[in-house]
């Protein structure tokens, strides 16, 4: 291969740290902000690395006194849903989100298996899971907030499992789907030949070869539960709190002027999503393309 | 498990598991059920509340809602905010979609060569996708305020203070919103596009070269071509997904200025849960849902024939 | 004033870290030649025909094409065909296309195009597959395609790199006529990377063997056969390979006798061979079976016959040698003794690597 041009080469490296900046600048500009005191939220020029930084905000974000005292030093009093401490909605994510995994993860194991050996649903699955996906969140949540309100699951940990469970089930089925076919359907043949009935086959053989991809699977279902913003909306009323509902009232309270705190709820809510993605890294096209795509 | 009874067992047992639910059946009922009550059930209520002017706060119960048939996708026909969310929403997802595929093709040509630092970058490239959509928008919230890092280095190009309000804008404040979800999901895009240029068959590319064939003739009678399938599945998957955009309107506008950032999603969530008149949000939502099936079967029919 | 080589390499050297893929390699092409480039696996000859392509670059060395240099001109501009050894069927494309795309890249205008791509497609028969996709062609389809279109452009050498090893044994013998009968219509010089020796035997005008990055000895298939210059060629080339057995060689004057298990010694003219031990080459089809009693036979045993459907290979034992011989089908079986002799005129003396010497004559029939 004869060698490019010097120039074409400084170009495209140009670029590159372009594209990296540009990645890498919100979340730049989201921590730095969750460091920066008060004066600096909104001053302008504004301050892109504060020399003062400050735990002010994460404090205010976590202990209500914190907060107690900063709207007593600000004029006004801060709307009372973020003066609770945000323990609670980190706490509630994870309940929520664990359960509703574990179901996910369980029942879309069960499911794979019997479409995949079994063919169960049908050759126009794939078709199915594409539908499925089609639908507007929004319209279905109408009649499921109906739905939740005459079974009293409205603003419940049961009723934000169970809907989390149904909406991430046809990622599970699908992820682990593409896991259990890649295995060769002798390997419980041969278990079967022993004497093992079909449960014990599963149990023994396609389980333990399948762990990786469903611990993959698991770790996604994780983040798209914790991300879960609509859902979290409408079906709570307050007694239920997500991260995700939490940084959408601070940005909404005093009209969104909190930033620091905004910044700071949303540097330490991303986190783990940051974590878990990255050790699944390879897995996220193969689940975000239903598996058309295997890296 | 206990009692279920594979379909293996000899004759003298098929008496008994006549009666047993066969056990493929027995493991898709858990998530069938579930799904079934979340999404089966509650769409064909919708289907239902469509013909009916349910609003929750006449505390009327939703089964006895009164049914007034046609009337409201009548109505919707005529609604100009319904239309202009429907029609805002398409532009959007062409233009953010669109947008993506020519940054993840320039991105995924950048990153075909080894080069030092190539790993690091390429992990830090796909640092967006891995950020709760909320918190995105949030961070794009604070960036496109008027004393924002956007409006800092504009001024400082422009030479005097630009302290332009984005968000309350009734035409820019779309742009922020875009940017969010172009800026979000390039990442995604861009790692198929790469993993799709990787798998290209090396020696149909030589073989191009040896033909006297210039790079950009091979990029597009070759590379594009051979793409086609996995940028059709990118396409088709962003594009469904970017229809149903909420989170980023919800965080950044609500739809305002004046409904001039309102989406589908936005225009439905509004209607429902401002306004409570969920029957005729019912009605929208199968408008929707028709509009959306259409214009997805209509993009991959040209993926099926490809194969 | 010699016409300008098709191709000329010199000093052409190409190292990969420690190893080195292309030691010192010269070659010149003609016009019209069929050139075979020879050798086994990992002799460099891919390499060498990367290098020639301009798809890598060499270390050191010139590549001329048609008497200029090349070694900075990038591959698209040598003036070059290739055809890959998976052949590189555009699949996304019509094989009408995948004809088309060389002309297209060079601007060719459309009526030339049009019949350039016609003769050809009638030439290699791929008229009824026109329309076809490349990735539903078969294996051979996909051979004549790369092939045509590599010959459409006209280059001004065309390089094959084993075109025939996805190819089934019936299907080889075809195509190999087939190229030859193009090659000679046309006219075109090629240069034709193998491993295959009964290929580069039947269809090359020269064949140069290739080993360890460096050329060995170039020549005519006769010549290669009969007078191999080098231990490695005269153990490379003929099927069955060439018997060695272990000789000593006696000075004597400027002659030297050399004494082996065969019956010998033999004699020959030679001022550069020193005494020592030395290997003596017969090919099997140059050891036969013969009468008792004629002159210069010898008795062996048959160890051993090999059916290879057309010829027979009998392994007989003489003394502590084993040869092999070519013979007639049913015509020995295994415990058989049997009388040989050899074409002495066909002996070959490789002294170390690389010196081997002939002609010899009898010296006597006993040592």
């Amino acid at each position: 291969m004869t060698s490019p041009g010097y120039l074409i080469t400084g170009l495209k490296r140009t670029a590159v740290v372009v594209a990296v900046f540009i990645s890498f600048f919100p979340i730049f500009w989201l921590v730095s902000t969750a460091f920066k005191p008060y004066e600096q939220w909104a001053s302008w020029p504004p301050v892109w690395i504060t020399e003062q930084p400050t735990l002010q905000n994460f404090r205010i974000v976590f202990f209500p006194d914190a907060a107690r005292e900063f709207a007593g030093a600000q004029s006004g009093s801060l709307d009372y849903k973020v003066s609770a401490s945000a323990w609670k909605a980190f706490a509630d994510s994870a309940i929520i989100s664990s359960l509703a995994t574990f179901f996910s993860v369980t029942f879309g194991t069960l499911a794979a298996y019997s479409i995949s050996r079994f063919g169960t649903g049908g050759p126009s699955f794939p078709f199915q899971f594409l539908t499925v996906r089609m639908m507007p969140p929004i319209a279905v949540v109408v009649p499921v907030v109906a739905l939740f309100s005459i079974l009293r699951l409205a603003d419940t940990y049961a009723g934000m499992v169970i809907a989390y469970t149904a909406f991430t089930l046809p990622f599970s089925i699908w992820m682990i789907r593409s896991f259990i076919d890649d295995l060769p359907e002798e390997l419980e043949g041969a278990a079967m030949i022993y004497g093992a009935s079909r449960a014990r086959a599963f149990l023994t053989v396609t389980l333990p070869l399948i762990k990786g991809g469903v611990l993959a699977t698991a770790l996604f279902i994780f983040i798209l539960n914790w991300s879960e913003f609509l859902f979290a909306l409408v079906l709570t009323s307050g007694k239920i709190v997500t991260v995700t509902l939490q940084v959408a009232n601070y940005v909404s309270a005093s009209s969104g002027k909190l930033y620091g705190v905004q910044a700071a709820m949303g540097t330490v809510s991303t986190i783990p999503v940051i974590l878990f993605g990255y050790l699944i890294q390879g897995h996220i096209v193969r689940g975000l393309t239903l598996g058309a795509i295997k890296r | 498990m206990a009692n279920v009874v594979t379909s293996k067992q000899g004759p003298a047992n098929r008496a008994r598991s006549r009666w047993r639910i066969p056990f493929n059946v027995a493991l898709i009922l858990p998530a069938q059920l579930t799904v079934l009550s979340v999404v089966i059930v509650p769409t064909v209520v919708v289907i239902w509340l469509a013909f009916t002017d349910w609003q929750p706060t006449q505390a009327l119960a939703w089964y006895r809602a009164e049914i007034i048939g046609f009337w409201n996708f009548y109505d919707l026909w005529y609604d100009e905010r319904f239309i202009n969310a429907v029609l805002r929403t398409f532009v959007v997802v062409a233009i953010c979609v669109f947008a993506e595929l020519l940054l993840a093709l320039g991105l995924a040509l950048l990153f075909l060569d080894e080069w030092p630092w190539r790993k690091l970058a390429l992990s830090l490239i796909v640092l967006p996708m891995m950020i709760i959509p909320v918190d995105a928008a949030n961070a794009f919230f604070m960036i496109f305020n008027e004393h924002g890092p956007i409006n800092h280095v504009i001024s400082l190009v422009l030479g005097r203070p630009f302290e332009f309000s984005w968000l309350s804008h009734p035409t820019w404040a779309m742009l922020p919103i875009m940017l969010c979800d172009i800026w979000q999901w390039t990442p995604l895009m861009f790692l198929l596009v790469l993993t799709g240029l990787m798998g290209l068959p090396q020696n149909q590319m030589r073989a191009a070269t040896m033909l006297g064939a210039s790079p950009v003739r091979i990029f597009v009678s070759l590379v594009l071509p051979l793409l086609t399938p996995v940028i059709g599945i990118a396409v088709l998957i962003r594009a469904i997904e970017t229809f149903k955009i909420f989170d980023a309107v919800y965080i950044l506008t609500r739809g305002q200025p004046g409904g001039a950032t309102e989406t589908i999603s936005m225009y439905m969530y509004n209607g429902a849960f401002v306004y409570f008149r969920m029957g005729y949000i019912a009605a929208a939502a199968l408008v929707v849902l028709i509009l959306v099936v259409v214009t997805c079967l209509a993009l991959a029919k040209p993926l099926q024939a490809r194969g | 004033m010699t016409l300008a080589m098709r191709l000329e390499l010199r000093a052409v050297h190409k190292s990969f870290g420690a190893t080195r893929a292309v030691n010192g390699v010269d070659l010149a092409i003609g016009q019209g030649e069929f050139v075979s480039l020879l050798g086994p696996s990992g002799c460099g000859k891919s390499t060498l025909l990367s290098i020639i392509t301009g798809l890598v670059a060499q270390d050191a060395g010139d590549i001329r094409v048609d008497g200029r240099v090349v070694n900075d001109v990038p591959a698209q501009k040598r003036g070059l065909g290739l055809v890959f050894q998976d052949y590189a069927v555009f699949s996304r494309l019509t094989v009408q296309e995948n004809l088309a795309f060389g002309l297209k890249a060079r601007a060719t205008p459309r009526a030339e195009r049009e019949r350039r791509l016609a003769a050809m497609a009638r030439r290699l028969d791929l008229e009824p597959l026109m329309p076809r996709r490349g990735a539903s062609l078969n294996m051979s389809e996909m051979q004549r395609v790369a092939i045509a279109r590599a010959l459409v452009v006209e280059p001004e050498l065309l390089l094959l790199d084993e075109p025939m090893s996805n190819l089934d044994a019936a299907v080889r013998m075809a195509l190999r006529t087939e190229l030859k009968r193009i090659q000679t219509d046309l006219g075109q010089t090629i240069l034709y990377v193998t491993h295959d020796q009964a290929e580069a035997m039947a269809m090359s005008d020269r064949i140069a063997v290739m080993d360890a990055g460096r050329i060995v000895q170039i020549g005519s298939p006769e010549e290669i056969y009969r007078r191999p210059s080098t231990r490695f060629v005269a153990e490379f080339i003929g099927d069955p390979p060439m018997n060695m057995v272990a000789c000593e060689v006696l000075r004597d004057g400027d002659s030297v006798a050399v004494r082996t298990a065969l019956h010998g010694p033999f004699s020959a003219k030679a001022s550069n061979v020193g005494a020592g031990n030395a290997t003596l080459g017969i090919r099997p089809h140059d050891v036969r079976l013969c009468e008792a009693g004629s002159p210069d036979a010898a008795l062996a045993t048959v160890l051993d016959v090999e059916n290879l459907g057309s010829e027979y290979i009998a392994y007989v034992g003489y003394g502590d040698a084993v040869l092999a011989a070519v013979v007639h089908a049913g015509a020995v079986a295994p415990g058989d003794r049997v009388w040989i002799t050899l074409d002495v005129s066909m002996l070959q003396l490789i002294v170390g690597d690389d010196l081997v010497l002939r002609p010899f004559s009898r010296e006597s029939r006993h040592a």
